[in-house]
């Protein structure tokens, strides 16, 4: 495992502080640029409104400024992830490399999309494919990303109890797509014995973590595997559950079809779909700061998934009901009283007919 | 701190920037540069206090690998909220104290 990596007191320094300005970004900059777009008496109908009157505040310049470079701060700043952890490339790649189970699949020949490489997502440099230790700091970075959450485990663990209540029977086999280093995936084979779940992953330095993470907790019921979402290579129509949490925003409406279609394909009849992800329709100010996150932290499908007609795209894939839900990552998330920043975390989800 | 080549041979994107000036986006990195810095400075400052405090050695390696107790966890996390705090609210520019109307002091010359 990773425990030859020794504690560093002045990286932690560092990271406490990068996370207690965006803490303070979320709860207390956000809620004031909102006072001050009300504070206009303007009236949008859609984004472009919100941005046209925001475009020279002084604040909403500010927050521009601290939600990227809070990021790149943490990933790139002088005691950020990449640099930090490179003193420790040696240890990390000796765990990454050293006795993988056999449940992890990896493709030797694996040719990555375009438009997977062709931008640094969450401004990770290099983005989470081209280094080996990359998918070990995208763990470790993990826990800021949204600092709302007090552990990322908790939003997973959510989401898993999302789709087993609705899945509405016994589920056995769970496929979770785009699972990363397997965050997602944890609790369905820590939680669950009687399911089997197997991950689907782009990038090998996702795998490699997640498997030794399910390695060491010595699970029977799993399998990682490395292929596109859209296109698994698993035996279709013998699923109960397809999921994927925050993946289709990672990728263009060409291949969130593919997904839907290849959820479809993967499914047994009546089996549930059921896609975690961010869309924002119905309220201009945060569909522009939606919007703005999404070139700010180098995210850029973010606004062509949310401009998709989502019920359309599942029932050409053949799902007929489709049900869009917002989905609440804490308690009180959801709530008026909370007028922190935060994701706009929506369920997609959909049954194949029976 | 930044890549040189992207590993996909791709060209770096330009600069994003986000004030009217954009050397001001450069300046406001130098400034959290030097706050960050600032602040893993003043934590490390504390903790040789609290080595000093408790007749422990100050080492470097004592240094980089403390484990603060319950007790000097809070005071260290007091001092970085209070500080992180006191710098982010420089970003909303309210000010600290009631100026002049903005109409002049006339009406309150009686004379």
């Amino acid at each position: 495992m990773f425990d030859q990596i020794p504690p560093n007191r002045p990286f932690d320094a560092y990271q406490a502080f990068v996370l207690d300005c965006k803490l303070n970004w979320t709860r207390v900059m956000f809620p004031e640029l909102r006072n001050r777009y009300e504070a206009s008496g303007v009236t949008a109908t859609g984004p472009e409104d919100v941005a046209e009157v925001m475009r020279h505040d002084t604040t909403a310049q500010m927050f521009g400024w601290f939600e990227r470079h809070l990021q790149r701060m943490k990933y790139s700043g002088q005691r950020g992830l990449t640099l930090h952890y490179e003193q420790y490339r040696a240890e990390i790649t000796k765990a990454l490399n050293a006795d993988l189970p056999d449940f992890l699949t990896l493709d030797a020949d694996f040719q990555h999309p375009e438009y997977y490489t062709s931008v640094d997502v969450h401004q990770h440099p290099g983005g989470v494919w081209s280094d080996e230790i990359a998918g070990y700091i995208y763990e470790r970075g993990a826990q800021s990303t949204a600092p709302m959450l007090k552990k990322s485990q908790s939003l997973f663990h959510r989401m898993t109890a999302q789709a087993l209540t609705r899945a509405g029977r016994d589920v056995k086999k769970v496929v979770d797509l785009g699972c990363g280093w397997g965050g997602s995936t944890q609790p369905y084979f820590e939680d669950h014995p009687d399911i089997h779940v197997t991950g689907v992953e782009l990038s090998a330095p996702c795998l490699r973590v997640a498997a030794i993470r399910a390695a060491g907790l010595q699970a029977q019921n799993v399998a990682y595997r490395q292929a596109d979402a859209s296109d698994t290579g698993l035996e279709g129509g013998a699923n109960d559950v397809v999921t994927s949490t925050m993946m289709l925003h990672e990728m263009p409406p060409s291949h969130i079809r593919a997904v839907f279609r290849e959820s479809h394909r993967l499914l047994a009849p009546g089996g549930l779909s059921i896609h975690l992800d961010f869309l924002m329709k119905d309220d201009p100010f945060k569909h522009w700061v939606h919007n703005g996150h999404s070139a700010r932290n180098n995210e850029p499908f973010m606004v062509p998934l949310n401009a998709m007609d989502i019920v359309q795209a599942h029932k050409d894939a053949g799902f007929d009901d489709v049900e869009i839900v917002p989905f609440e990552e804490f308690d009180g998330a959801l709530s008026p009283d909370n007028i922190a920043w935060r994701f706009p975390w929506t369920m997609i989800i959909a049954h194949k007919a029976a | 701190m930044g890549m040189t080549q992207h590993p996909s041979g791709l060209p770096l994107k330009p600069e994003q920037t986000f004030f009217d000036d954009p050397a001001l986006d450069r300046v406001m990195a130098m400034v959290m540069t030097l706050a960050a810095e600032l602040h893993v400075t003043r934590d490390r400052l504390a903790i040789v206090e609290m080595l000093l405090e408790a007749g422990q050695p100050v080492t470097r390696e004592a240094l980089d690998t403390f484990q603060p107790d319950p007790t000097q966890r809070a005071a260290l996390d007091t001092a970085r909220q209070q500080f992180s705090e006191t710098l982010m609210a420089c970003t909303l520019g309210v000010e600290a104290s009631l100026g002049a109307p903005e109409g002049g002091v006339g009406q309150f010359d009686k004379s």
